[in-house]
C-alpha cells in the first residue's frame, strides 16, 4: 500500500528526530524541526522517548589512547615502504574459508595484493616513485633526529640542563677531533643510539652493539649529523626551549679538509646531499625538527654551516653567542 | 591564520611535507582510537587498527578523492579494518533479539513504535565505571552492523550522508539501521537494567 503525502511528511519529520537529538541537522533544518516541535505534543513525546532511549550511551567511556600511539604511527609510517606493507597485508590475509563463508572475497583480496606487488615492482622504474621514496626517507630521517633530540634532552635533564660536552682539549680543535665528539657521553650512556645518528637516506644499517664498543671511532664518521660548535670560552651549553637555535643537522659533505666548499651554484648555501640536495633536517634547541630548504635561517638570516661566512677554517671558530648557529662535523 | 584543513594537510603530505602527516595523526588519532575501541572493545585491537589505518593513509593518500572530505574517508578505512579485525577474532554472537527490528529494510518496525514510555532511567546504583561497562556489554551484544552505526552516529556525530558513504549503503538504510540500533539498544538496556533498578517492573 502506497503512502500518502501526509504520511511521507510525517515520516520525514520522524526521520529527523535522531539527527535533531544528535545535532547533525543543518541550522535551517533544526529551526524547521523546532518550529514543528513547539506545536506538536506527540512529536515532543517521541523526541523525549528517543532522547531517553539513547541517554545511557553517554555513560560509555572510551579510554585515551596510549601516549606512544602518535610516535608509533609516525615511526611505522617512516619505515614502511609500500612493498613491505602490501607483503605484510598479504601474509595476514586468511587463506581458508572463514566463518561467514566469504572465500571469494579473500581470493579477490589476495589477487589485489599480488597485483599491487607487481604494480609496485614495475613502478620502481618510474621516476615518480623516487620522489615518494625520498619523502619517506626524509620523514624517517626526521624521526631518527627526533630520537636523537630526545636523547640529548634526556642527557641534559640528568645533568642540570647541560648538553653533552666533553670540553676542549689544549692541543686539539674540531678539525682534528670532530666536534661531534661532545656526543660521546650521551651515546655511551645509550641515551642517543648510534643508529639515530645515521640518516636512513644515507644507507645506514649498522651493528649497534659493535658500534657501542668503539663510540669514539664511530663519531669520526663523515656521514653523521653536524653538531653545534660550543663556545669554547662560554659555559657548557644548556638545553633551552626558549632559544630556537640549531643543535644538529644532516651532514654536509661540502665541508672537508678545513674548507667549506661552495655549492654548484657558487654560493655558500649548498644543501646537504643526503636528501637529494633539496634541504636538510635540522634539530633545534627546543626539540623541534624542521626540514629547511636552504641553510640560511629565516629568523636571523644566519647560515647554519658557516661562522661569519668564512670558507677556510682553523678548527677554533666557535659560536659567537648563545643564538648563533654554527654546525660542523 | 586558520589552521589548515585535513584535506590541505593531506595534499601537503603528498607533496612531501612530513609535518603535515604528523598533524593529521595528532588531530585524529584520539577520536579514531576511541571509535575503534568502542567497536572492538579491546585496547590492543584499537591500537593496531588505528596504526594500520594511518599507515594506509600514508601509503595510499594518492588515491584519496579530493572531492570527498578526509575524516569520513579516514573512518571508512578504520571501520573496514576494525571489521576485519573482528572477523579474525572469534566471531561475537550475532543473534538479533528481534529479527524485524534488526532488519535493514524500511519496512521493518520503526524504533519509535517499539519505545514504550516505560523506558527506565539509568540505574542509579551503578557507579560510573560499572555503568560504562554495563553499556559497553549491551552494545557488544548487538549485531556489528547495528553497533557500528550507533557508534558513528552517537559518539562521532556523523551526518546520515557521511555514514552512507562510509558504510557504502543507501541513505534509507542508514536511517532504518540507526533506528533499529537505537530501538535494540533501548530494549536491551530496559531488559538488563530494569529488574535491578525497579524490582516491580
Amino acid at each position: 500500500m502506497s503512502q500518502g503525502p501526509l504520511d511521507e511528511n510525517q515520516n520525514m519529520i520522524e526521520d529527523s528526530i535522531l539527527p535533531y537529538i544528535l545535532g547533525t541537522l543543518s541550522e535551517s533544518e533544526t529551526a524547521s524541526f523546532e518550529s514543528k516541535l513547539a506545536s506538536d505534543n506527540e512529536l515532543a513525546n517521541k523526541v523525549d522517548a528517543a532522547r531517553r532511549a539513547i541517554a545511557p550511551l553517554n555513560a560509555w567511556e572510551a579510554p585515551a589512547p596510549p601516549t606512544t600511539l602518535v610516535d608509533n604511527i609516525l615511526i611505522q609510517a617512516a619505515t614502511t615502504t609500500p612493498l613491505e606493507y602490501v607483503a605484510a597485508s598479504a601474509s595476514m590475509t586468511p587463506t581458508s574459508q572463514n566463518a561467514t563463508g566469504h572465500r571469494n572475497r579473500f581470493r579477490l583480496r589476495e589477487l589485489i595484493a599480488i597485483a599491487a606487488c607487481i604494480a609496485l615492482m614495475v613502478s620502481l622504474y618510474i621516476p615518480g616513485m623516487s620522489r615518494i621514496r625520498q619523502q619517506q626517507l626524509q620523514a624517517a630521517c626526521e624521526l631518527n633526529m627526533a630520537g636523537f633530540g630526545t636523547g640529548v634532552s634526556a642527557y641534559a635533564n640528568e645533568n642540570n640542563g647541560n648538553l653533552p660536552n666533553i670540553g676542549a682539549s689544549p692541543n686539539s680543535n674540531w678539525l682534528n677531533d670532530p666536534n661531534r665528539r661532545h656526543l660521546l657521553p650521551a651515546v655511551r650512556h645509550r641515551l642517543v643510539l648510534p643508529s639515530q645518528l645515521i640518516c636512513p637516506a644515507a644507507d645506514g644499517s649498522i651493528d649497534e652493539e659493535a658500534t657501542l664498543k668503539n663510540v669514539e671511532e664511530f663519531l669520526k664518521r663523515t656521514d653523521l649529523p653536524f653538531w653545534a660548535v660550543p663556545n669554547a670560552n662560554g659555559p657548557v651549553p644548556k638545553i633551552n626551549i626558549r632559544i630556537n637555535v640549531p643543535l644538529a643537522a644532516d651532514a654536509n659533505p661540502l665541508f672537508q679538509k678545513g674548507k667549506f666548499h661552495r655549492g654548484t651554484d657558487g654560493t655558500l648555501t649548498p644543501n646537504s646531499h643526503t636528501h637529494g640536495g633539496k634541504g636538510q633536517n635540522v634539530l633545534f634547541n627546543d626539540g623541534s625538527i624542521r626540514f629547511i630548504k636552504t641553510p640560511v635561517l629565516d629568523e636571523n638570516h644566519d647560515n647554519i654551516w658557516t661562522a661569519n661566512n668564512i670558507e677556510d677554517y682553523q678548527g677554533t671558530e666557535a659560536q659567537q653567542s648563545a643564538t648563533d648557529a654554527f654546525l660542523t662535523p | 591564520m586558520n589552521a589548515p584543513t585535513d584535506e590541505q594537510l593531506l595534499a601537503s603530505h603528498l607533496s612531501g611535507d612530513p609535518q603535515a602527516f604528523r598533524t593529521l595523526v595528532e588531530r585524529h588519532s584520539t577520536e579514531l582510537y576511541q571509535f575503534v575501541y568502542r567497536f572492538t572493545n579491546r585496547k590492543s585491537s584499537a591500537e593496531d587498527v588505528v596504526q594500520d589505518t594511518f599507515i594506509q593513509v600514508h601509503l595510499a593518500g594518492q588515491s584519496f578523492d579530493t572531492n570527498r572530505r578526509f575524516k569520513p574517508w579516514l573512518f571508512t578505512i578504520a571501520a573496514n579494518k576494525a571489521r576485519d579485525h573482528l572477523r579474525s577474532r572469534t566471531r561475537k554472537r550475532e543473534v538479533p533479539l528481534d529479527a524485524q527490528v534488526g532488519g535493514e529494510d524500511d519496512d521493518g518496525q520503526r524504533f519509535l513504535d517499539l519505545l514504550s514510555d516505560e523506558v527506565t532511567s539509568p540505574t542509579a546504583q551503578l557507579e560510573e565505571a560499572e555503568q560504562s561497562k554495563f553499556v559497553q556489554q549491551i552494545v557488544e551484544e548487538m549485531p556489528a552492523h547495528l553497533s557500528e552505526i550507533l557508534i558513528l552516529a552517537y559518539f562521532h556525530r556523523f551526518p546520515y550522508r557521511d555514514i552512507a558513504d562510509m558504510l557504502d549503503i543507501p541513505l534509507g538504510t542508514v536511517k532504518s539501521r540507526l533506528h533499529a540500533a537505537v530501538a535494540q539498544f533501548g530494549t536491551l538496556y530496559r531488559q538488563r537494567a530494569g529488574p535491578e533498578s525497579d524490582p516491580t517492573d
